[in-house]
């Protein structure tokens, strides 16, 4: 039987919050990694064909191929307790978490000035709702942890990568610290485990 | 300038975690250890100048993320990685804040401060923080609350609450609230509403976010 293969940038938060899901959810797999800096291996064979836009991670499942993090994560908390109640997380994910990367981005690989109005806006609108939850413990989208909390984590946890410190957000703090503590929890290069 | 800062919700500051805040002007890093006793230090590690708020907190030492010296809660470095038979100096210490809890906030002072800050002795349940865009009347109108002290206090649709003011800089003023007396998680949460509202009624666009 073929085990999934996760085709992983280590230093890319969309690729570690698949690695992190794979983790928690302990699901079996083989990671492969890519040079996408400064290699620009996603830009070469084999993955010209896998992921004709470069876009990373690509999850074979043995059966399909996923592209992007939020449609592996989708695939992989499917049928699970990690499910979210509502896809609300998706929009936020695909709209103000990739100008967060982006921002990022630009900030770590080229040395052109950085705006960082909307990715602040991004970390401030997280805290406000995670300050919003009734619930003992707040996370993003249900009364526990589901994948919406794994797909937002590392724009929050990578934050200071352009200067947003989290001394301002503290419901964001008690949660990051919190999954830090969920069992079989993961780092990436840049979010120790430590709290 | 009060000689006492609130500068935090207790609730905020976590047992076994440390975060950063401003005082008068200068960097202070806050942290608690597992023991519940909070701390308030010069935001410098004494050995590389390293922000100590970036550190971690393990049982009831601080460590300096950069090289992972280790000071105990009265500051005292008590270990040093790189030198571990080295007993190290007893010169080498973070300056040092007087740093209690009262009202449900955490307040911070210079160590010459004596007493303790003047807040009402009822029970309190905690709110939220919120950074506000603008000086201390600014911030205090815009509550609709009142006072000249770093406590104040007023109603805020209909709830008592009480109000640390910190002023951060020239531009920024943080609030921190509790309501007065033990109320229900409803009020809380409208509260903590009305608190967002407030601060993005003077604030940079906000991003729209999924509920």
């Amino acid at each position: 039987m073929n085990i999934p293969v996760l085709h992983d940038f280590p230093l890319d938060p969309r690729c570690y919050s698949v690695r992190l899901a794979l983790a928690l959810l302990g699901v079996d797999h083989r990671v492969q990694p890519v040079d996408v800096f400064p290699g620009g291996a996603h830009l070469e064979s084999p993955y010209r064909e896998l992921t004709p836009t470069g876009e990373l991670p690509v999850f074979e499942t043995g059966t399909t191929t996923l592209v992007g993090s939020v449609d592996v994560l989708v695939h992989l908390a499917d049928g699970t307790a990690w499910a979210a109640p509502s896809d609300d997380w998706i929009d936020f994910a695909t709209g103000p978490l990739e100008q967060f990367y982006s921002c990022r981005e630009q900030s770590l690989y080229t040395t052109d000035p950085v705006d960082v109005t909307a990715a602040r806006a991004a970390v401030q609108s997280l805290d406000d709702l995670l300050a919003s939850r009734t619930t003992n413990e707040a996370w993003v989208a249900a009364d526990r942890p589901t994948v919406a909390d794994i797909a937002l984590f590392p724009a929050a946890a990578l934050s200071r990568d352009i200067g947003i410190d989290h001394d301002r957000y503290p419901a964001l703090r008690s949660w990051i610290r919190r999954i830090k503590q969920l069992p079989d929890f993961v780092e990436m290069p840049g979010i120790p485990v430590f709290p | 300038m009060t000689v006492w800062t609130p500068v935090a919700l207790a609730r905020d500051i976590e047992p076994g975690t440390a975060t950063g805040t401003t005082v008068d002007g200068d960097s202070v890093a806050l942290w608690r250890g597992t023991d519940g006793t909070v701390h308030a230090w010069a935001d410098r590690c004494p050995h590389r100048g390293m922000r100590l708020s970036f550190g971690f907190v393990r049982e009831n030492r601080l460590v300096c993320l950069y090289h992972g010296w280790q000071f105990d809660g009265a500051g005292a470095c008590r270990h040093v990685p790189a030198h571990p038979r080295m007993e190290p100096p007893k010169t080498v210490k973070p300056q040092q804040y007087r740093a209690i809890e009262s009202a449900g906030l955490v307040w911070v002072a210079p160590t010459d401060a004596g007493g303790t800050p003047d807040v009402p002795g009822t029970a309190i349940t905690p709110v939220r923080s919120v950074w506000i865009d603008g000086d201390r009347d600014t911030a205090l109108s815009l509550l609709g609350l009142e006072g000249t002290g770093a406590l104040v206090t007023g109603a805020l649709d209909g709830t008592d609450v009480i109000a640390g003011i910190q002023t951060i800089d020239a531009h920024t003023t943080a609030v921190h609230v509790v309501a007065a007396g033990i109320v229900p998680a409803d009020t809380v949460n409208a509260l903590v509403h009305r608190l967002h509202e407030f601060r993005d009624s003077v604030s940079s666009v906000r991003e729209a976010v999924a509920s």
